[in-house]
């Protein structure tokens, strides 16, 4: 990109903005005409990925990484990784949202905003995206590919033909109806990981969502069924229960953890186990239980104006409703945004998950802090129970699904605990699930996914502790460089030295004292979970 | 000179030479007689009876390997919460193995084998990659249940009488009876005297129809203990726990031995497994394990590290499971009694060592007790069931700060070459 003549001028970077939406979405439209319309997006969204590089060095340097990152781009790391990634990423998302819209509108249209999106995202990638960022996102896309291959050799190994199976998975999992399914589970899954992160990010394993959020849909369900409210009402009861129940069972994790040092990952398992007990206690005829159906008993059924109405998936072509709890888990999920980044209690959240002593010496109540989070952590974890309880079944049964605390546990890792993160990975885990749903009448058996889901996560983790590892020392190394280079010369222009012509290879010569850094600083890799 | 003054304060306050070693039997004793006096107190035979001791045993015995298990990996610093996924393999290969080639001995080295390879997985991913070890072990658990599930479907689907969530029936290992003695100890255990018969139960209990892999796991306690506390090598697997850097410094191969550690671990877990398919109840079940693994993680904590207190952890989650399983609602309920007093016990200790919340909290506790014990006559079986649960929170809150876990465990260590 660096030998195409380049005009003597500069441009602002919105104007260049919009000439690579402009490009990208022509291109794709034109394109589609003749190609198939996929093929057409892949190569607008190239297109305009590629000016949108060309252009880069006209822009005038207030933008672009420069603010943050020092001096990332030209670098090796930058142009082997982060560029690749960048545009990966945005023709993977113009692809994605075409096909989205195209479930609303005609093909040619769809096509064209897919384009544009893909087009824009490319232009914020490519100035915005980090390099530790792009790691990540190498590292997911490593894993990715890693976890097919293993389950493609397991199906292979038991003599299923692993193309026809994924393709058959992939068809069944884009039908409307599974969408829907997909959505729904994903917003308990969403709940559920979120519930679990909030423990991460202190290094606390909250293994006990899973019977937090039994017992407190339970209680929230018998409160429910028996307690008759007036509408509004009643489902603020329902959900102030629940996120009581979920955060009194959570606290007593923390109460023992603060007062009497009990690992929480023993005595959240111990509660579980605990939390099972009592609902099979509470759920039996003649306490809170009726019968619901022939072999089936339950709380009592939530009257009609208890219920969240659900929304119409019409613009996904389905006759069935997405849970309108789904608002929740994105309140949820932007409340747990905002905690993290912008107030007090996620600063010394984070500082005191990543290191004890210092956050401690720097005047954090540890102690408050445990309590606090493995609190949020059950209040969170009790919502879980609510979008299947006051969307869909309304009263609480034996039936009522378990294990979701679990498997927000491998969410909240696949999704690193980030809130946009979480999203993406329950949807896959969804999907995975639903998918699978249709392996059975094939005669092939669909616990693929588990196996699929779990090496996902084992990969996704190791590759992840790898490549952050890397990326680490590759960091310290350029930083070491760039110690040395502004020591010997003067700063040049700084539009100058963003080109690519400068830093490449340079050698590996480095100050002293950078691979001991090195070495203490592995130790610590795995700080970001 | 005021420092020196003070060390040697602290050491004579110290109970007398030996306690250490003798600690766990003389608990051990202290329980059995407190049961025979509730026994007849209350008049619950099923307290102690041979029946109750052999049930113990079967339920104890799983949840013992894969505490022995966590010791072994916990020790060499890793934690290893994929236990319970070690459990399932070893279940599903043991009941297989045993199945296909009918014979027990096969099965048992087969579920060891495959406890070892989830170990094996554990191992690299948190000792070569070193990835946080209870994310590492959590995905052993989900892979274990999916892998097995998967494995069932395509191998029993065409096998009567077994499918997707169980294995045909497997042969079992042989029983060991000793002779006489049973015969001539009836008539004892059945007079009812106070500790007496109590005792005659216990042995009759331990000398009938016991499994032989009931004995090898019993054995594997003193085993271990010989092996991590009595050899070089054991004491490098625990320098490896505690502190990396120094045993690194002096040349213990650290990876190596933690690896030895989780493979070992995963193997006892796996054995464990076998256990639960072959002798208790001869066929391999989905769920079959039910979080046997934690608890064993939960019975070597109580231990505190050490095998014998791992043994009196799986005793007690045995005892109570027993019970509950024989239909011991109002046994268990005795129980109550049993803990009130031990409340008491604790709370006027407390007060001793002037320490008043945690007396009044014990006192208080002890009274809910008494006038739960005294106003019913039985405990709902739901609740029954995870009595032992109970019991393990009771007994880490009040115990925990005197436990101390290897220094080490936990922590994603990385060789200082790399």
């Amino acid at each position: 990109m660096s030998k195409l003549p380049r005009p003597d001028m500069t441009m602002s970077g919105p104007v260049v903005a919009a000439i690579a939406v402009v490009l990208g979405a022509g291109v794709t439209a034109g394109l589609d005409l003749a190609l198939l319309w996929w093929v057409a997006v892949i190569i607008g969204v190239v297109v305009a990925f590629g000016f949108v590089a060309w252009a880069a060095p006209l822009i005038p340097d207030e933008r672009g990484a420069g603010s943050g990152g020092a001096t990332e781009e030209g670098t090796a790391l930058h142009k082997t990784l982060v560029v690749p990634t960048a545009l990966l990423l945005a023709v993977v998302s113009g692809l994605l949202s075409a096909w989205l819209l195209d479930l609303q509108l005609q093909e040619w249209a769809a096509a064209l905003l897919g384009g544009a999106i893909g087009a824009a995202l490319a232009f914020l990638l490519f100035h915005r995206l980090s390099a530790m960022l792009a790691l990540s996102f190498a590292a997911v896309f490593a894993a990715g590919i890693l976890a097919i291959a293993v389950t493609a050799a397991v199906l292979y190994f038991s003599g299923i033909t692993p193309l026809a199976t994924f393709e058959r998975m992939l068809e069944y999992g884009t039908r409307p109806n599974s969408m829907v399914q997909i959505i729904n589970d994903g917003v308990t899954y969403y709940l559920a990981a979120v519930a679990v992160a909030i423990g991460f990010k202190m290094k606390l394993f909250n293994i006990g969502v899973d019977g937090q959020y039994r017992l407190a849909a339970l209680l929230a369900a018998a409160v429910g069924g028996y307690l008759v409210l007036p509408p509004v009402i009643s489902q603020f009861v329902v959900i102030v229960t629940a996120v009581a129940v979920g955060g009194v069972w959570a606290g007593i994790a923390g109460y023992l953890k603060v007062a009497r040092g009990v690992s929480e990952v023993i005595s959240t398992i111990m509660l579980n186990s605990i939390a099972t007990g009592i609902t099979a206690y509470l759920l039996t005829e003649g306490r809170l239980a009726v019968e619901i159906s022939t072999n089936n008993i339950g709380t009592p059924p939530i009257p009609e104006s208890g219920w969240v109405p659900g929304i119409p998936a019409t613009f996904l072509g389905s006759e069935r409703e997405i849970f309108g709890l789904i608002f929740l888990a994105v309140a949820v999920g932007i409340g747990y945004w905002i905690m993290l980044n912008r107030t007090r209690f996620g600063f010394e959240l984070r500082a005191t998950g990543q290191s004890k002593t210092a956050a401690e010496a720097s005047g954090v109540d540890v102690k408050k802090m445990v309590f606090l989070s493995m609190l949020f952590s059950g209040m969170v974890a009790g919502l879980v129970g609510l979008p299947q309880l006051l969307g869909s079944s309304h009263y609480y049964a034996l039936d009522f699904p378990t294990g979701i605390g679990f498997i927000g546990i491998a969410i909240a890792l696949l999704g690193r605990n980030h809130p946009v993160g979480i999203v993406f990975a329950s949807l896959f885990w969804a999907f995975l699930n639903q998918a699978a749903g249709i392996l059975p009448f094939d005669g092939i058996p669909q616990e693929i996914a588990v196996i699929a889901q779990a090496t996902i996560v084992l990969t996704v983790v190791v590759v992840y502790e790898v490549v952050h590892r890397w990326g680490r020392r590759y960091e310290q190394q350029q930083i070491g460089r760039q110690l040395g280079q502004t020591t010997e010369t003067t700063p040049e222009p700084a539009a100058v030295s963003h080109g690519p012509e400068h830093g490449s290879d340079e050698g590996d010569d480095s100050v002293p004292g950078r691979s001991k850094e090195d070495g203490t600083d592995d130790k610590s890799g795995g700080e970001a979970q | 000179m005021s420092q020196e003054l003070n060390v040697m304060e602290s050491v004579t306050k110290r109970r007398p030479k030996g306690w250490a070693r003798w600690r766990v039997l003389t608990l051990l004793m202290a329980v059995f007689v407190s049961l025979a006096g509730l026994r007849v107190i209350t008049g619950q035979d099923m307290l102690t009876d041979a029946g109750t001791v052999r049930t113990t045993l079967t339920f104890a015995v799983p949840i013992g390997l894969a505490g022995l298990g966590g010791l072994w990996a916990e020790r060499a610093g890793i934690i290893n919460i994929g236990l319970e996924g070690m459990m399932i393999f070893g279940t599903w290969f043991g009941a297989y193995f045993a199945w296909s080639f009918d014979n027990p001995w096969i099965g048992l080295i087969a579920g060891t084998m495959g406890g070892m390879l989830g170990g094996l997985m554990h191992a690299v991913a948190t000792v070569t990659f070193a990835v946080d070890h209870i994310v590492s072990g959590v995905a052993i658990n989900i892979l274990a249940l999916g892998a097995m599930r998967y494995m069932s479907i395509l191998i029993y689907s065409d096998i009567p009488g077994a499918g997707a969530a169980q294995s045909p029936v497997a042969p079992s290992f042989p029983t060991l009876n000793v002779p006489w003695l049973p015969e001539a100890l009836a008539p004892v255990a059945q007079s009812g005297t106070f500790l007496i018969s109590d005792l005659a139960s216990l042995v009759i209990g331990l000398t009938t129809r016991m499994s032989a892999l009931t004995l090898i796991a019993i054995l594997l306690i003193p085993i271990t203990y010989l092996v991590l506390w009595k050899t070089t090598f054991g004491l490098r697997l625990r320098s490896v726990g505690e502190n990396p850097d120094a045993a690194e410094s002096l040349g213990v191969p650290v990876y190596t031995l933690k690896y030895i550690a989780v493979v070992v671990s995963g193997g006892l877990a796996g054995m464990g497994g076998v256990f639960l398919a072959v002798v208790a109840s001869q066929i391999y079940q989905e769920g079959q394990t039910g979080g046997r693994g934690y608890i064993g993680l939960a019975a070597m904590i109580f231990g505190n590290w050490r095998p014998g207190g791992l043994a009196m952890g799986a005793g007690l989650f045995g005892y109570t499971d027993a019970l509950q399983v024989r239909g011991g609602g109002a046994a268990i309920h005795a129980l109550l009694l049993l803990l009130a007093v031990v409340l008491l016990v604790v709370a006027v200790w407390q007060v001793r060592k002037d320490r008043k919340g945690i007396a009044i909290a014990g006192f208080l506790a002890a009274v809910v007790l008494l006038l739960w014990y005294f106003s019913t006559d039985s405990l709902p079986r739901e609740l029954a069931t995870y009595s032992p649960h109970v019991a393990t929170l009771l007994v880490l809150s009040l115990a925990s700060q005197r436990l101390r876990a290897p220094a080490g465990v936990g922590k994603q260590w990385r060789a200082s070459r790399s």
